[in-house]
């Protein structure tokens, strides 16, 4: 896609009057574009985000949804602190899945004109929708974009521009110059008199003006609510089990439909054999063949559950019938020996001659993996005032209105979508991935078979074995390390896509350097799993690494140091994380180690350091000590969240996290089987900040990908090393 | 050679209907009301709750008991609702989530865990709560001197699954509310 478009602050009366201020869209090779401006510009609206009312309330519209990440608190800090406004003052609401809310041009035009679009964002904006939407069509809350592009780039100028428009009118209602208004708590002050307005008096005369393009932004030293603890704007509705996820949502005469899917995934289901039996049990309405499964409508869920495992239906057996990861795992070890598929993702220096220093070979892997949210995907849908309305908590929620629309085959403007809060997304609900509305496809089925308001909801075992998986994925290692601790040769062949090069390439200054990377596409359906490709090149790196370094034998964190000297973001992080855990290297008198990984991701430097035993063979993680450096931080509190919260995600997927496939199906079902960190093997964490004050990096999930490596790290001194995940089968 | 063959899906059905005429309107009490009820004998609390009930505080994460996110007392004690049969505690008296405490009479828990900020997606914390209130209960009544909770105890008492992963703070919250 070709980057013809430019993105302007706009304003205008909004709606129910007042001002509104927003970023609008123009096209770039339009020539009347520089010169027009604000909301006289030929383009679409992109969103007017920031409404300020005569009530003098102010309210966000956030194209964002939840799953926990706290997005909308920190948009009302960064809103708050812009227009001098009282925190009671701010409401942030959740934007409709309309276009006008689309965040994909704001991501396109505005972040690419930054030059900070990462491949992630061009395969989310180019490729990945399968369903062929356009740029509009894109309302994503994925790739830790939320505070960074949404709040720091956008919203924020917007609320300076606004701020600026208030004291405009206030001055010139008083007829004094600019410099003697200023704005405190939601007002507008005269220096010289005791006269003052409130935002929402001066806010419908704001609307008339043309909007300052570059808005004077305030001095970070002024900031009373942007780098300090806010309570989560959800947190109470939360505590009293209040909030409405997509599977509390009930409509008047709702039917409830649960799925029996088929032994391998993309089968299709030929003939129910027992579809009669199936009708006669309680409260069972219909029973509807689907994409892959069965669906079994009934007036109760677990009605519906019982009668759907009770099916017995007949299904084709497709191509990958036979297959199995363990096959596939095969094909991928030969594909990585064959330099005619290999393609290069980086390479400096000369790779080929280099015969000095100690010779290290390491081959990782790591296996496919589920997102298991603990809310499973369910989705509301029924007929009101001659329109389809669907409910469902989705972190795109744009692009599944119109999935939709295109199932049905009906206009857009003939669904309404209502995000809701949701149990969980790390990329299962982000639409970005292979057939990633899987569910809302049966659901559209049965919902027009029946013609009645219905609620679809997956069991775990339809969760775990329809997900779309974190790719398996395999590496190639061979490096060189000199007798005094430099490296002197780092070559790797990895398998699996390389969208984003910087989270698959080490910070480390090594002067011959070559990645490559092989790809073949597998039957297997791949979706974003929080933290992406990281997950896996953080782990393949940050052991690497560390071989290497006791190749040399040298303190890890020290060969760390002294290949970072481009690095001093990363340095920083390292040396804080050494001095909170009071790091020492090697087996410690009782018996544990420690084990340290650094890594950066979406803008932000993180590095864990993990103190591991071995108990009856297995690891025990005692304690984890993270150093984060994500630039500006806007929410400390929510900040040390996320980075707990990524760790035991990170986790649960380096102990236990492992999908397996055998007969084209997923063998793992539930819990028992694709096992979480619970409270009894959960270590205790400490979080340290160490913003350096820049533009802010995301922080949803930098911390995911650490401990993979650095338990391995630590396993490596007490054990043989673990070169595979998960590190406990 | 004779072979017995059972067909499952007759069986099933002949099952369904002896149940179907063992039907009958059932009294649950759950925080602190009667509801009549009219379901299988074997429908699990949680959904009974949920739809019968219009409790959707409580919720389904697994079906197999293994997460907790359907933690509900029982007379006192923590229960998965997802595998309890709705015909074995109607005698009992129930507590959900929604009983727990308000915004203007919180409970110590519920405080906690809002001065702790410790929800994040929030899908797992009423099962987590009603854990975590319930273990705190049983450890005050089994020792009257007091013996103060520990993080092992903890460790060993909430299974419940928290895909956030917020650890930390429940763990933290618990402590202080059991100090105090």
């Amino acid at each position: 896609m070709k980057l013809n478009r430019r993105v302007f602050l706009v304003s205008g009366l909004a709606i129910g009057g007042g001002l509104g201020v927003g970023l609008g869209l123009v096209a770039a090779h339009d020539p009347r574009n520089e010169q027009q401006e604000g909301a006289d510009a030929d383009g679409s609206l992109v969103a007017l985000w920031i409404q300020i009312r005569s009530d003098n309330t102010i309210r966000v519209l956030s194209p964002h949804t939840e799953m926990g990440q706290g997005a909308h608190t920190g948009l009302r800090q960064i809103v708050a602190e812009e227009l001098d406004a009282l925190w009671e003052q701010v409401h942030v609401e959740q934007a409709p899945a309309d276009s006008s809310f689309s965040n994909g041009a704001i991501i396109q035009g505005f972040v690419l004109q930054d030059k900070v679009l990462s491949g992630f964002f061009q395969r989310v904006l180019d490729n990945a929708f399968f369903i062929g939407s356009g740029l509009a069509d894109v309302q994503m809350t994925g790739g830790s974009t939320s505070i960074r592009f949404t709040g720091w780039k956008s919203m924020r100028i917007a609320a300076a521009a606004a701020r600026q428009l208030l004291l405009q009118v206030a001055a010139n209602r008083l007829g004094v110059e600019l410099e003697q208004v200023e704005t405190r708590d939601g007002k507008v002050y005269d220096k010289k008199s005791s006269t003052s307005f409130t935002y929402g008096e001066l806010a419908f005369d704001a609307a008339q003006l043309p909007v300052p393009q570059n808005p004077i932004l305030k001095n970070p030293k002024q900031y009373r609510y942007v780098g300090k603890s806010a309570p989560r704007n959800d947190l109470a509705e939360k505590v009293f089990g209040r909030p409405v996820y997509g599977m509390d949502k009930a409509i008047e005469g709702m039917l409830h439909v649960a799925v029996k899917g088929t032994k391998a995934i993309f089968s299709e289901v030929l003939s129910i054999d027992n579809e009669e039996d199936i009708l006669t049990r309680r409260g069972v309405k219909a029973v509807v063949i689907v994409q892959e499964g069965v669906a079994v409508v009934a007036d109760n869920p677990w009605r519906a559950e019982q009668a759907a495992k009770a099916v017995k239906f007949t299904e084709s057996k497709p191509m990958h019938a036979n297959l199995s990861s363990s096959q596939l795992l095969s094909e991928m070890k030969i594909a990585i020996q064959d330099p005619n598929r290999y393609s290069i993702v980086e390479e400096r220096g000369d790779v080929d001659s280099i015969q000095e220093g100690t010779l290290i070979h390491a081959n990782y892997f790591v296996p496919f993996l589920a997102h298991a949210t603990m809310e499973t995907p369910n989705i509301t849908i029924w007929q009101e005032d001659g329109v389809v309305h669907a409910a469902c908590g989705v972190q795109n929620p744009l692009s599944a209105r119109v999935y939709i629309a295109k199932k049905m085959g009906i206009p857009v403007d003939q669904v309404v979508f209502h995000p809701h809060t949701m149990g969980g997304g790390f990329g299962r609900r982000a639409g970005g991935g292979d057939d990633m509305y899987n569910y809302i496809t049966q659901a559209c089925t049965v919902f027009q078979r029946v013609q009645q308001p219905i609620k679809l909801s997956w069991s775990r075992e339809m969760d775990i074995r329809f997900d779309r998986y974190r790719k398996q994925s395999i590496a190639r290692y061979e490096g060189r390390v000199s007798d005094d601790g430099v490296i002197l040769l780092w070559d790797v062949v990895s398998y699996g896509e390389v969208n984003i090069p910087d989270d698959a390439i080490p910070a480390y200054d090594i002067s011959n350097f070559r990645s490559q990377n092989v790809h073949e596409e597998t039957f297997v359906p791949y979706a974003y799993w929080r933290s992406v490709e990281a997950s896996i090149h953080c782990f393949y790196n940050e052991c690497f690494v560390d071989e290497l370094a006791g190749a040399a034998k040298i303190d890890p964190i020290q060969f760390r140091l002294t290949h970072l000297t481009q690095d001093p973001r990363m340095c920083r992080v390292i040396e804080s994380a050494r001095d909170m855990a009071q790091w020492k290297y090697g087996v410690d008198d009782d018996g544990s180690a420690m084990g340290v990984a650094a890594y950066s991701l979406f803008g932000s430097y993180c590095c864990q350091i993990a103190k591991v035993s071995m108990v009856n063979g297995k690891p025990k993680v005692h304690d984890v000590w993270c150093a984060i450096d994500c630039g500006t931080v806007i929410n400390p509190d929510g900040v040390i969240a996320q980075m707990e919260g990524g760790m035991i995600f990170g986790l649960s997927a380096a102990l236990y996290g492992r999908i397996d496939i055998e007969n084209g199906g997923i063998v793992q079902s539930n819990f028992h089987d694709y096992r979480m960190v619970r409270m009894a093997d959960a270590p205790r964490l400490h979080v340290r900040l160490v913003p350096d004050g820049s533009f802010p990096g995301g922080v949803g999930e930098i911390a995911v990908p650490h401990l993979s490596a650095a338990v391995a790290n630590a396993m490596a001194l007490l054990t043989t090393r673990p070169r595979n995940l998960p590190l406990i089968g | 050679m004779m072979r017995y063959h059972i067909d499952t899906d007759v069986f099933e059905r002949l099952l369904s209907q002896s149940f179907a005429q063992n039907e009958k309107t059932m009294n649950l009490r759950v925080n602190g009301k009667d509801y009549i009820i009219d379901v299988e004998d074997e429908m699990p609390l949680l959904w009974v709750l949920r739809e019968e009930l219009g409790l959707r505080g409580t919720k389904f994460g697994c079906g197999k008991g293994m997460c907790g996110a359907c933690t509900v007392h029982v007379n006192g004690k923590a229960k998965r609702s997802c595998v309890t049969p709705v015909s074995t505690v109607y005698d009992s008296s129930i507590r959900t989530i929604e009983s727990l405490g308000t915004e203007a009479n919180p409970h110590p828990i519920q405080q906690k865990w809002m001065d702790l900020a410790v929800p994040q997606c929030g899908f797992c914390q009423s099962g987590m709560q009603m854990a975590a209130v319930a273990f705190l209960k049983e450890h005050q009544k089994k020792d009257t001197r007091a013996e103060p909770i520990t993080d092992e105890m903890i460790r060993r008492s909430i299974t419940n699954i928290c895909r956030c992963g917020c650890y930390e703070r429940i763990r933290t919250a618990i402590l202080q509310v059991g100090e105090s």
